[in-house]
């Protein structure tokens, strides 16, 4: 459905949490996507390549877990 | 060194909390909220003519209606003698929270027995988007076609009751109504289903029976 605006609240959300806990680099943010959501993984993925644009973030790889409900959230991220 | 960060917070998160509000907002004043879903053209405004005409002088409800352009809708609903605000989303394919709350100002919501909001036609997208409802309220009509229950599951799957509309069409099509309640039952097996005519009015008294009892039985 709107992938791009998806993928830019997921990187607001893990770029406000990593400001947070003092931490300069993201390397891997995971999220976990239910069947029944209209959201597609593929489509996620290349927002995220596109989006990923500053410095702290860029070299980030985006994991994705499905799972069968309908869940749609931030599971975790790493970074240092 | 690396650290593991657990977020554990639903990407829509912020789409949620104020449409936790607006629910809240809406349980306080003692207003019951439908958020109506179709594809575009099933019938949603026509059912909301019939409905209004039919609950006049019973109920006092409001509309708002969810369009990417136009008032046209709201023009109709304000004809059978309804409040009716239209949101134009200016090309965004549903309605969210957000776009809700910013328009409850304009009623006066504790003299409400029912609000209706008519969403944008897409059986996709509104599917994810809580506006703070009570009741999700699916229509989808014959000439559509059987097989959009399980090419559009998500919206199924969420509906608290789903409305077959345009069935004076169901001499003229192959639409097979036997297997349409099978599939809807196996998403949502408890879901009632209506089977009405939006424009002659077939059916609809037992929806609006269903409804009534909601308003006064939450």
């Amino acid at each position: 459905m709107h992938e791009v605006s998806l993928i830019s609240d997921v990187i607001a959300t893990v770029t406000q949490s990593a400001h947070e806990r003092q931490l300069s680099k993201i390397h891997k943010v995971k999220l976990v996507i239910g069947e029944y959501t209209s959201v597609m993984p593929e489509s996620l993925l290349f927002a995220f390549d596109l989006l990923k644009k500053e410095p702290f973030i860029e070299s980030s790889v985006l994991e994705i877990e499905t799972s069968s409900g309908n869940e749609f959230y931030i599971d975790y991220f790493e970074g240092e | 060194m690396t650290e593991r960060v657990y977020v554990k917070k639903h990407v829509l998160h912020g789409n949620q909390a104020i449409a936790e509000e607006n629910r809240e907002l809406f349980k306080s004043k003692g207003v019951l909220t439908l958020n109506l879903l179709s594809s575009p053209g099933a019938g949603k405004t026509t059912l909301l003519e019939g409905f209004l005409n039919s609950i006049k002088n019973e109920i006092n409800v409001a509309v708002i209606e969810g369009d990417v352009a136009t008032a046209l809708d709201a023009e109709r609903i304000a004809a059978c003698g309804a409040h009716a605000v239209q949101i134009n989303t200016h090309g965004s394919c549903h309605l969210d929270a957000k776009m809700v709350s910013q328009v409850l100002d304009y009623f006066n919501l504790a003299d409400l027995d029912l609000l209706v909001i008519e969403n944008v036609g897409n059986l996709v997208c509104p599917a994810e988007f809580d506006l703070g409802e009570d009741l999700r309220i699916v229509l989808l009509s014959t000439t559509e076609g059987i097989d959009k229950v399980v090419k559009y599951p998500v919206v199924f799957q969420k509906a608290d009751a789903v409305i077959l509309n345009k069935i004076d069409l169901l001499p003229y099509l192959s639409f097979n109504v036997e297997q349409f309640i099978h599939d809807v039952r196996e998403l949502n097996p408890k879901v009632p289903i209506f089977q009405i005519s939006a424009r002659d009015g077939e059916g609809v008294k037992e929806w609006t029976d269903w409804l009534i009892e909601k308003i006064h039985k939450p």
